[in-house]
């Protein structure tokens, strides 16, 4: 293949055939351009409305008025801190969940795969599914209510704490993190995995106390990962909804659920502050993705295997 | 003050004994290699040193004191891996100074010792360098200095040259010779290359079969194994088998003067280099036939079929052709007489 737009060649590394950018494009071009037509047209067409253009309601002028109005909203900073607190909370104690399983995990880890097979369980189930069984499970009518009373434990389900649809989201906090954590766990074991157990003798061999070999040498090693792992399910607890929808009490309301009650709402008119809710978590999500490339970079630059 | 002390010190993997009975004393300052084929249990006693695993019985002393109950940062030993195993996250001088963070020496204090160590192992350009900035020898020499400035009582070195290229090796094998001899410190190092061992150590102690076989310096165990095993582990193939009788030994025609008791059954071996192949008859010599040459470079290993047995030879002549007849001369002063108890 010759021309000047075709001396760029990418270089296959597993069998060192040279493939021309034209080529390449013409391999990639029907995926990207699905993904553009259907998530970048999305995007474009989401903004256009939460800018106010949506004809079909009358409203035509394009101008930033429903952004403003959501952000001036006494609701906002009460649904932004809830859904923050969300997905700080649940991402923070999933991560120092993950960090002790993955280093107890550690040694079996890499030869079992029993461990690897538990570990991808929790991975597949829906949040839906353990959306609902943690409403069956916590309800003040649920499982343990009952059974805590059967035992006589409490006297009545009524006795039963509240922890769904309660003030500190401990069921939508609970279905996070069980969540999280084996998510966050296969990546630590991973680097855990390439590490190995030699830095740690080493370490160990350098007058490092077994806390000072988790301080300085098991945590730098980890941190890149986890810092990446940890702001990946932050934005996907940040953005998440359903979760909140069924578990979360009904004021204040996450952002995603606020944003969704606006989108769906029977006025029309709503559905562009729906939608720039909406733009408002992609922002802060795709923020949280991108820091946690360069905080992958950033450790690869320090010379990690990740 | 460096002393290390193995008393009867016996390791098991899987049920199996992997080291038999130890027993070995390493006095202040001195350099001693420990000597023995891959897998022979070399890595897992200098890891029972430093604390990394449990003997299964006997004792370790250090400085006199028994260390089994310590653990790893507790003892005054430092194991050099064969692998750098540097801190990636960490540049290079504070890779160095990684154990004079953990035993919380002072700033200052550190920074001197780290400055010193670098200038002693040739670092002093690479302090703030990254350790995927270095070269494989660099990254070695970096492991050498974090062990050393910590001035351990014994330095355990596991084969920390054996990744590196011949003459990055030789340099290396310099360096530790070097400081050793600047710090005095002592040490204990682990290889399977008998040229290295002989080229560096002050004594060498040959690890077969998970026993200690011998120990002596480097002279006393080239030239008198104190068993087949060792004579063969260092490329000793040439055994012969005689008789004593009135302080001669006597095997065909060789004969040779000895200050052993009779035995009706003695081993002598002698080392390859040390047979002298001519075309004519002398004292002591055998008639053969060349069966295969190898040509090494400096030297060409013969191999010869004499009186239904098979000698070889390392001589400087590259000349020689397949069934040629030669003669091999046997000098008796290089015959080695093995304990009746030492038989092939």
């Amino acid at each position: 293949m010759t021309g000047s737009s075709l001396h760029s060649t990418a270089i296959d590394a597993g069998t060192g055939r040279k493939t021309s950018l034209l080529q390449l494009s013409g391999l990639l071009g029907p995926a990207l351009a699905t993904v553009l037509v259907l998530f970048g047209g999305g995007l474009a067409l989401g903004l256009l409305q939460a800018l106010g253009y949506l004809p079909a309601t009358g409203l035509a002028s394009i101008g930033l008025q429903h952004f403003t109005r959501v952000l001036q909203d006494p609701d906002f900073s009460k649904s932004l801190f809830l859904t923050l607190y969300i997905a700080a909370t649940s991402t923070l104690i999933a991560a120092v969940i993950s960090i002790f399983l993955a280093l107890s995990l550690m040694r079996w880890a890499a030869d079992s795969r029993t461990v690897h097979f538990i570990l991808q369980i929790p991975l597949t189930v829906p949040h839906l599914v353990i959306a609902i069984s943690v409403t069956l499970l916590l309800a003040p009518a649920g499982m343990l209510s009952r059974l805590l009373s059967s035992v006589a434990i409490i006297q009545t389900p009524a006795e039963f704490p509240l922890l769904v649809n309660d003030g500190w989201g401990i069921g939508i906090l609970t279905v996070y993190i069980w969540k999280e954590i084996p998510f966050i766990t296969f990546m630590l074991l991973s680097v855990l995995k390439n590490m190995g157990t030699e830095l740690l003798e080493a370490g160990a061999t350098l007058n490092a106390s077994r806390l000072q070999r988790f301080s300085h040498i098991i945590l730098p090693v980890i941190a890149p990962s986890l810092g990446a792992a940890c702001l990946i399910v932050f934005a996907f607890t940040f953005g998440a909804f359903e979760v909140p929808y069924l578990l979360g009490r009904t004021y204040p309301l996450a952002l995603p659920v606020w944003a969704y009650k606006n989108y769906s709402d029977i006025d029309l008119l709503a559905r562009p502050e729906g939608i720039a809710i909406g733009l408002i978590i992609a922002a802060i999500v795709i923020i949280a993705i991108f820091l946690s490339q360069i905080v992958l970079h950033f450790g690869r630059k320090r010379g990690l295997t990740i | 003050m460096g002393q290390l002390g193995l008393r009867n010190l016996t390791i098991r993997y899987n049920s199996k004994p992997v080291i038999r009975d130890l027993s070995l004393d390493i006095n202040d300052g001195e350099m001693v290699s420990l000597l023995g084929p891959s897998g022979v249990g070399k890595t897992t006693i200098l890891k029972a040193i430093a604390g990394l695993l449990q003997p299964d019985s006997g004792s370790i002393l250090l400085n006199g004191e028994p260390v089994n109950h310590l653990p790893p940062e507790q003892r005054d030993a430092v194991l050099i891996f064969q692998k750098p195993l540097l801190f990636p996250f960490l540049d290079v001088g504070q890779n160095i100074g990684f154990g004079l963070k953990m035993a919380k020496v002072k700033k200052p204090v550190a920074a001197k010792q780290i400055d010193k160590i670098m200038e002693i192992t040739g670092l002093g350009n690479f302090k703030h360098r990254k350790i995927h900035q270095l070269s494989g020898g660099q990254q070695q020499r970096v492991a050498l200095a974090r062990g050393l400035v910590l001035e351990p009582s014994v330095l355990l070195l596991d084969e920390p040259l054996s990744s590196l290229d011949a003459e990055l090796r030789q340099q290396m094998r310099e360096l530790i010779c070097t400081i050793q001899n600047q710090t005095g410190t002592t040490m204990l190092f682990v290889t399977h290359d008998q040229s290295e061992a002989l080229a560096i150590s002050d004594r060498i102690c040959v690890l077969l079969d998970g026993r200690l076989r011998q120990s002596g310096t480097p002279a006393e165990i080239f030239y008198q194994p104190a068993d087949a095993d060792v004579a063969r582990f260092f490329g000793c193939t040439n055994f012969i088998s005689g008789t004593i009788n009135n302080g001669t030994f006597k095997s065909g025609a060789i004969s040779c003067a000895t200050s052993l008791d009779d035995s009706p059954e003695t081993i002598a071996v002698i080392r390859p280099e040390d047979i002298v192949l001519s075309s004519s008859k002398r004292n002591n010599t055998m008639s053969g036939k060349v069966v295969e040459i190898q040509f090494e470079g400096a030297t060409t290993r013969v191999t010869i079929k004499a009186e239904e047995r098979t000698f070889t030879a390392l001589t400087l002549r590259p000349d020689f052709t397949k069934e040629q007849p030669v003669w091999l001369h046997f000098p008796p002063d290089r015959l080695h007489f093995l304990p009746a108890t030492a038989k092939p």
